[in-house]
């Protein structure tokens, strides 16, 4: 059994249902990121997760206990806010030594962890100083020591980076994921930065309007979106209509065909939807680019490593197209006619279903 | 500029005239007590008079129980409203504003029909019973002025994420309430303190009608028997309020904790 195990979670405010149905299992040590738009339910899981929010249904289990019933205090994890949220009235000493203090540890050993913490977090002169007199970086690392000294069992992190800029951000987004490395220790991190999720997750929950689309590693699911949410929430993607013509994978759009690097399961005959990456598609033959479909360039943006093309198919349904590196030398005019290439596997058949709706 | 300047000083000038005259007439007048020449002889009579200490020490410890009682009864609610039923506050708000409403007289009243001696609780026959029932009238009273104390308090902290931030650490609701939200709002806790202390220190209807020994009435026997005296001592208690002022201004003052 895996360490975390969330199983059929539901919460509703009043009427407003804030998580539809939610499952998802952690193993330990591993890094998760529940990613999604503004609303889509991805604070309330986590809430649900530290026990401060009860769910309407389902169970939350850690380690193997079932903690769905007990109060926060009792279920030994370590959350990280937005806010910071450090004690004001404490120095950075008392904000770390305070869940030490809490469960009673012996003086000598709270001195000997906060050491250890501040030195951990980089932080190692600034012990005695009150949260004010920190940075918005320096405080999220020391909200960060003080969840960790307690040795939690789960870090939880809501959008623990969106209140510092932009440089900031990414310095500490690599400094938290090599000291969870270095604790091994299990972590959900709530985003709705799509990069961020990528970058650090070991795993990547993307969610939308209560419910999950997708749970994959980001390369699964950069690559084979499940659902036209997924497809054009994470990244960039044309997504478009297609017909299902066989189960050995062969589709249709517009008349033109078009074929899938796999064969399908179940399925046959029908419309459906696919994505097709911007950047998978080039204006000129190469191999292995066996899929081709005429297009009319619309305009072309010119961006330096990348040159954006956006394209008309079948005279009405626009999509882009990224030239990258050597392609972007000679660009196409607006208004040419033109040939999109692109491999089968850059293919992908969406689900119908896009809860987002 | 200059004549900024000088709008500014006739402005300050005004109010300063406005609330430092009258203390002055006050004070003319209670050093006129020997015929002839200014003295302070009416402030001596006041403070040799063993009745100034003693009222005032009682009132002082009224003061004392009643902030107590106040705040433990206070504190923990509106901490409560504020986390679990934040649609409460307003009517809660609207409660501890009644004591302004009500004048202190009916409540008084009221508490002696209901604690009298032929009732079931008959607190008024013993002194203790009669001490304890000031104290609460007293916290009635400054109901007001500590909810709001209190409730600006919380306003200016994130209560909801110190106390989930403490709670994941492993604390107690109790815990959370000593440990992170008291300190934090230790000021506002010492500003509803003064100013209930001042209040109760010049209380009269409730310690005259419940017939304690308190300082209120004391003022009022002398303004109604003497001349003099009663400016005197107008003067202390005036010293004495703006000097509790004086100290939530320092204390105020200091931002950091301890
Ligand atoms: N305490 C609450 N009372 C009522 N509605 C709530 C409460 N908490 C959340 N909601 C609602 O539940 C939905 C999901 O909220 P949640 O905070 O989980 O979203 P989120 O994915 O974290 O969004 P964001 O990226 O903006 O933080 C929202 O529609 C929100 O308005
Ligand atoms: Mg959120």
């Amino acid at each position: 059994m895996s360490f975390l195990s969330v199983r059929g979670v539901k919460k509703a405010f009043g009427p407003a249902v804030a998580v539809q149905d939610f499952s998802l299992d952690a193993e330990r040590g591993e890094f998760v990121s529940l990613l999604g738009p503004s609303g889509c339910g991805k604070t309330t899981v986590l809430r649900m997760i530290a026990g401060f929010e009860k769910p309407d249904a389902g169970s939350v289990v850690i380690d193997g206990e079932d903690v769905t019933h007990l109060p926060t205090r009792a279920r030994r994890i370590g959350m990280v806010f937005q806010s910071y949220a450090l004690f004001p009235n404490l120095t950075v000493e008392g904000n770390i030594a305070f869940g030490l203090k809490v469960a009673g540890v012996a003086k000598a050993e709270i001195a000997a962890r906060v050491k250890e913490m501040l030195e951990l977090i980089g932080l190692p002169k600034l012990g005695g100083r009150y949260p004010v007199e920190l940075s918005g970086g320096q405080q999220q690392r020391v909200a960060l020591a003080r969840a960790i000294a307690i040795r939690p069992r789960i870090l939880l992190l809501d959008e623990p980076l969106s209140a510092l800029d932009a440089k900031i951000r990414v310095s500490l987004r690599e400094e938290l994921r090599a000291i969870q490395r270095e604790l091994g220790i299990t972590a959900i991190f709530v985003t709705h930065d799509q990069e961020e999720a990528l970058a650090l997750s070991h795993r990547v929950v993307v969610m939308s309007a209560g419910w999950v689309e997708q749970i994959g590693t980001p390369p699964e699911v950069y690559h084979t979106p499940r659902t036209p949410f997924v497809a054009t929430f994470v990244g960039t993607a044309n997504v478009l209509p297609c017909r299902i013509e066989d189960v050995a994978g062969r589709l249709s759009f517009h008349g033109a065909p078009l074929a899938l690097d796999h064969a399908l399961t179940g399925v046959t005959g029908g419309e459906a939807m696919m994505a097709l990456r911007p950047e998978a598609i080039a204006l000129a033959p190469f191999e292995g680019a066996t899929n081709r479909l005429d297009a009319t360039v619309r305009d072309v943006t010119f961006l330096g490593p990348v040159a954006r093309v956006r394209v008309v198919l079948a005279g009405e349904i626009e999509a882009l197209v990224d030239l990258h590196g050597e392609a972007t030398r000679i660009l196409p005019e607006p208004g040419s006619a033109s040939v999109l290439y692109f491999r089968p596997e850059s293919l992908q058949l969406l689900d119908r279903r896009d809860r987002a709706g | 500029m200059s004549a900024r300047g000088l709008a500014r000083g006739v402005i300050i000038a005004f109010g300063a005239t406005y609330l430092l005259l009258p203390l002055a007439g006050v004070l003319e007048f209670a050093m006129r007590m020997r015929r002839g020449v200014y003295s302070f002889d009416a402030f001596f009579t006041v403070f040799e008079d063993h009745r100034f200490g003693d009222t005032f020490l009682y009132s002082t410890v009224m003061a004392l129980v009643t902030v107590l009682i106040g705040m433990l009864i206070v504190l923990p609610a509106a901490y409560a409203v504020r986390l679990h039923a934040p649609r409460l506050r307003a009517t809660v708000e609207f409660v501890t504003l009644l004591p302004l409403v009500v004048p202190a007289i009916v409540i008084v009243f009221g508490y002696v029909r209901l604690y009298g001696s032929d009732s079931w609780l008959p607190l008024t026959d013993s002194d203790f019973g009669a001490d304890a029932l000031l104290a609460f009238g007293y916290v009635t009273l400054s109901l007001p002025y500590i909810y709001r104390s209190v409730d600006a308090g919380l306003s200016s902290m994130d209560v909801r994420t110190l106390s989930e931030a403490a709670e994941s650490l492993g604390a107690r609701p109790v815990t959370v309430l000593l440990r992170v939200v008291l300190p934090n709002i230790r000021t506002s806790i010492l500003s509803g303190a003064f100013l209930t202390a001042a209040i109760v220190l010049g209380e009269f209807t409730f310690a005259s009608l419940l017939d304690r020994p308190a300082f209120g009435p004391f003022m009022q026997l002398l303004g109604a028997s003497r001349a003099y005296e009663p400016a005197a001592l107008s003067l202390v208690a005036f010293a004495f309020t703006w000097g509790l002022m004086a100290l939530i201004g320092a204390i105020g003052g200091r931002r950091k904790g301890t």
